[in-house]
């Protein structure tokens, strides 16, 4: 899909640059066809909550392909959507009491190293086998989900 | 966001959100040290989720006074839209609370 003419000026305060330190200085890029994406991202939302899917499995693609972000700015932003959502379903389960503050606790502990761990990693690892490491999860979480779907459950201690 | 405000901004957020998960996960463990003795610790571990809750919500909080500071009415609109969504999701969570 070639470049159109001037798009509209609004958006164009989107775009932006990252340091990427595999190769070496900022990496310039810019935001592609975004009423596609919000269309997407709709449905990723969707799908989302009615299967309970994590989402980020489905935006990550759909940035990486409508939107066309370099991978570590759709896995930067994906984090940073995720960590607002889930605020929100956060925000509301803890104010209904569902928290069990014994097993949060030390959960979110290590979610957070994990977390922290996994961050500094991003800025090292070179992009294209950050897709592919992508890819390779995709793929093990679809087989885990068609295996489920015809009742072999691999995570879990019950069939 | 490519001016200098920008990455300013950028990096003031990085540390004020590094900073509260350390606070976070500073109160999520001393709880978590007490409730060994007294059951208050639960209470304080409670107060540690509730930190890393806040979280992303105070990062929407500072883009939107950011946003509104330099006049970028578009972002600005997008960013106080997401606080109102979860301020009603807030508010419909504790309406319907058990107990």
């Amino acid at each position: 899909m070639e470049e159109g003419p001037e798009r509209a000026g609004r958006w164009r305060g989107v775009d932006g640059r990252y340091p990427d330190e595999t190769l070496g200085e900022p990496v310039a890029y810019r935001i592609d066809r975004l009423p596609l994406g919000m269309g997407l991202m709709f449905g990723a939302g969707l799908i989302s909550a009615l299967l309970g899917i994590g989402s980020g499995v489905l935006k990550i693609p759909t940035m990486d392909t409508a939107l066309r972000l370099p991978i570590k700015v759709s896995s930067a932003t994906s984090n940073f959507m995720i960590g607002v959502t889930a605020a929100a379903s956060g925000a509301a389960y803890f104010l209904r009491g569902d928290i069990k503050p014994g097993i949060a606790g030390p959960i979110m502990l290590g979610s957070v190293l994990g977390a922290v761990a996994g961050t500094k990693l991003v800025f090292a690892v070179p992009g294209e086998r950050l897709r592919l490491l992508f890819v390779a999860t995709l793929a093990l979480l679809s087989l885990q989900m068609a295996l489920a779907a015809f009742g072999v459950n691999l995570a879990s201690g019950a069939a | 966001m490519t001016s200098m405000t920008g990455e300013r901004l950028e990096r003031r957020l990085a540390r004020l959100l590094g900073l509260g998960a350390w606070v976070g996960s500073g109160v999520v463990a001393a709880g978590f040290l007490v409730s060994l003795r007294l059951p208050v610790g639960a209470e304080i571990e409670t107060g540690g989720v509730a930190v890393f809750i806040l979280l992303p919500v105070l990062r929407v909080a500072v883009m939107l006074a950011s946003f509104a500071r330099r006049r970028e009415w578009t972002f600005a609109a997008v960013a106080a839209l997401v606080l109102i969504i979860i301020a009603v999701s807030a508010v419909l969570a504790r309406a319907g609370r058990v107990g």
